[in-house]
């Protein structure tokens, strides 16, 4: 039981990593980046939602929610426009170094926006509340099972919008053939914006739903960021149902750890560093991507 | 452990409490620069004693019943009130301490914004980093949201500015220190009432530990900022009389600009078959003891008496800033406006430096780390405190040597453990086996505090708050 109980609790936080996850694999898919500030997005995205729901009480706190979501994207798309559509034709390296750059950027001008706050911390409003629920073999708080929901729901959603919307579909042209694309007419930077924008987008979302069961600091979500890699390359950068699937797993693998006696406890911080360096060197991406994709992405490390 | 079947005898009982009082600090004398305050004067202290005893029996729960206590705590109420610029129409109530004036003050707060402002769903109260952790408590019993607020970082004041930029349309509650408990300066008053002004926000200044002092400061020819009553859009104050007012502990005293005010801090419950209450503070059966002490206190020092007391407090602070800053490696952070002193190493481990200190018989309460201050070393200088000064510095200069190049002697992998802690997931299980991995022991913490306060200094508060509330559950432990 409180095994069922910790696998519960370890999918709400299993999707923030598939949230963040799939923001990593929209970007990638559509410009290449490997985005290291995807944590930090989520993080300054977050303190926009506390300051909406103080500042602006009329809106709710769902008001709030949106506005981050909303600012979550701009950021995105922003940062696609003022820097990594200028390093487009740049080597794979120096988009990394940028985004890594953009990483530590972020909780840096949080720290000198939010000095007094940032300092200890501030205590959020959960918009699904944290009323313990009680679902027979297990208990979870209202806004963990809303995680776990809303990453579902979300990573289902954006699979479908990527088969069958005109956006979707060109989005994935691009990252097939990026050249074969553009002679086709699909509009690569404007296609490339709008994944950055939805990539920012969900930032904001793990960030606003996840943080009021912690808190807010400008550190914060950091050390996600490897189970968010790792989620990501579960689909080998460009599956999105492997990387909601395997966002869940991490997280609930690194639950049951931390309910675990001995020196699991003390593991389960690792599992997720531990998965990636796996990946890479099974290249498990090659099972369940199909070669088209594969090919695309190694495209990518050949260097355009 | 059961009550005894034979009670002991009177002899035997003082036997018994001699004996545990053998590890305690010390409270007189001038050797603990912390948690005690000491005038010095051992007649004021046998006044207060035999004050004490006299009204031990008595309950201020019903002022019909004991006029005295009441007529006691309204006369200790005035004198604060006239000691913190208060004029016509100011009142305040006596309390156990410090905390359960702050408590009120928010308390009363709160209970005014419900009244007069309905609307506000999620009240916020706007604390500086630096106010003193009763106003957190109090918003977290009351169910408020505490908004911290930077501080300057080489003065540790209150920014005005920061204030004013946080608040929101959500904010009841502005608390200004006079003075910080850990560096000892007083906030930005004047300023911090403009902004309360104009926003028509809730004001409070909390003189807990420097209030009494701060006007003989003035009188003794320091410049002190204004802070009190005299401050236009100042709400409420709070000031302690266990502290620099050398009255015995549980005492102090919660002020409001008016009753209109104060009434919001009042409690009346006459829904039960039992005696209709009314209750003033928090407590309701209130011992008549620490009022009749204070009160003793206050009119045998007098107000030349403290004058003197605060001089001599002032000289020793300055002795103590200039031997310190005096010695390689400290250096003492910010400039108190009071007599509390805040200093630490750039490369020394100050937490060994109070280990050291505790083998020579010197109590000194160390800070961790937190925002833009650094681990720090604290000093509540007292009247008592002159006489000691060069002793304690010799001894801190020999002890910033041996602590030189000290470090933490603690397992690495459970530092790693600690530090991979996750706050919202640690579980009870989780935090009591971390303690018992820390291989703590009370008893020897006794002796070394160093590691384990290194260790804490090394975590995110919320980590530390975690760790110590599973401490403090394990130190609670009925007796064998």
């Amino acid at each position: 039981m409180l095994y069922l109980n910790l696998i519960l609790i370890g999918i709400s936080i299993g999707g923030v990593y598939a949230l963040l996850g799939l923001g990593l694999v929209l970007i990638y898919r559509s410009s290449g980046v490997l985005n290291f500030a995807q944590t930090s997005m989520a993080m300054i995205s977050t303190y926009v939602f506390w300051e909406v729901s103080r500042r602006a009480p009329f809106l709710t706190v769902w008001g709030a929610l949106g506005a981050a979501v909303l600012f979550g994207a701009a950021l995105g798309a922003g940062l696609y426009r003022t820097i990594f559509a200028r390093l487009r034709n740049s080597p794979p390296l120096a988009r990394l170094i940028a985004s890594v750059g953009v990483a530590f950027i972020l909780p840096a001008l949080a720290r000198v926006i939010w000095s007094g706050q940032s300092e200890r911390g501030v205590r959020l409003p959960a918009p699904f509340g944290t009323k313990v629920l009680r679902l027979g073999f297990a208990a979870i708080q209202s806004e963990q099972l809303a995680l776990a929901v809303v990453s579902v729901v979300v990573g289902i959603g954006l699979h479908q919008w990527m088969r069958r919307s005109v956006a979707g579909m060109a989005l994935r042209a691009v990252a097939q053939n990026r050249q074969a694309a553009q002679m086709l007419g699909v509009p690569e930077a404007k296609i490339s914006a709008i994944a950055w924008g939805i990539g920012g987008g969900l930032a904001a979302l793990a960030g606003a739903l996840y943080l009021p069961l912690q808190y807010l600091d400008p550190n914060q979500m950091a050390t996600m960021l490897p189970a968010a890699f790792a989620a990501a390359l579960l689909g080998g950068l460009v599956n999105i149902p492997m990387a909601l699937a395997g966002g869940l797993a991490l997280g609930a693998m690194e639950s049951v750890f931390r309910g675990m006696h001995g020196v699991f406890p003390r593991l389960a911080p690792t599992i997720a560093a531990l998965g990636i360096v796996a990946f890479l060197l099974a290249r498990i991406d090659r099972f369940f991507v199909s070669p088209a994709e594969l090919k695309a992405i190694e495209g990518e490390g050949a260097g355009r | 452990m059961r009550i005894p079947e034979n009670g002991l005898s009177g002899e035997q009982v003082f036997e018994r409490l001699r004996d545990l009082r053998r590890k305690d600090a010390e409270t007189r004398g001038g050797r603990a620069w912390g948690l005690v305050y000491d005038s010095g004067l051992e007649e004021a202290r046998e006044v207060a004693e035999r004050a004490y005893v006299e009204f031990l029996g008595l309950n201020a729960l019903d002022p019909t019943a004991f006029p005295s206590v009441l007529r006691l705590e309204n006369e200790v109420v005035a004198m604060a009130i006239a000691h913190l610029g208060g004029g016509a129409g100011v009142v305040g109530n006596f309390t156990s301490g410090g905390t359960e004036s702050c408590f009120l003050a928010v308390k009363t707060a709160r209970d005014h914004a419900r009244a007069t402002r309905p609307e506000v769903a999620r009240p916020e109260v706007i604390l500086p980093i630096t106010a003193h952790p009763a106003f957190h408590k109090a918003c977290h019993y009351l169910g408020l949201t505490a908004v911290p607020t930077a501080v300057d970082p080489e003065t540790f004041k209150a920014d005005a500015g920061a204030v004013a930029r946080a608040v929101s349309p959500s904010t009841i509650m502005i608390v200004g220190s006079a003075v910080s408990y850990a560096h000892g300066v007083l906030d930005p008053i004047a300023e911090m009432a403009a902004v309360a002004r104009e926003r028509g926000l809730w004001l409070h200044v909390d003189g807990c530990i420097g209030g009494f002092l701060l006007p003989y400061y003035r009188r003794l020819g320091r410049a002190v900022g204004d802070f009190d009553f005299t401050v236009e859009g100042v709400s409420s104050m709070s000031m302690d009389l266990h502290k620099y007012a050398y009255a015995p502990k549980g005492a102090s005293v919660v002020l409001y600009r008016s009753k209109a005010l104060r009434k919001y801090q009042l409690y009346a419950c006459a829904s039960w078959p039992g005696y209709p209450i009314l209750n003033t503070t928090v407590q309701s059966t209130k011992p008549g003891g620490p009022i009749a002490a204070a009160w003793a206190t206050l009119n045998f020092i007098g107000d030349e008496g403290y004058l003197r007391l605060a001089r001599l407090t002032l000289e020793a602070t300055e002795r103590l800033i200039a031997g310190i800053s005096g010695i390689p490696r400290l250096r003492v952070l910010g400039r108190t406006d009071t007599s509390l002193i805040a200093f630490a190493s750039e490369d020394v481990n100050v937490f060994y430096i109070a280990d050291e200190m505790k083998r020579r018989g010197w109590l000194i309460p160390p800070q961790p780390s937190f925002g833009p201050s650094p681990a720090s070393l604290h000093l509540i200088v007292t009247a008592s405190s002159l006489p000691q000064v060069d002793a304690f510095l010799a001894d801190l200069r020999t002890c910033v040597e041996a602590a030189a190049g000290r470090g933490l002697r603690i397992d690495p992998a459970l530092r790693d453990t600690l530090a991979a802690l996750d706050p919202s997931s640690l579980t009870d299980e989780m935090l009591s086996r971390v303690v018992g991995a820390a291989g703590v022991e009370w008893d020897a913490l006794e002796d070394s505090m160093a590691d384990v306060n290194s260790i804490l200094d090394s975590l995110p508060p919320q980590v530390r708050e975690a760790l110590l509330i599973a401490g403090g559950n394990e130190l609670f432990t009925p007796a064998k």
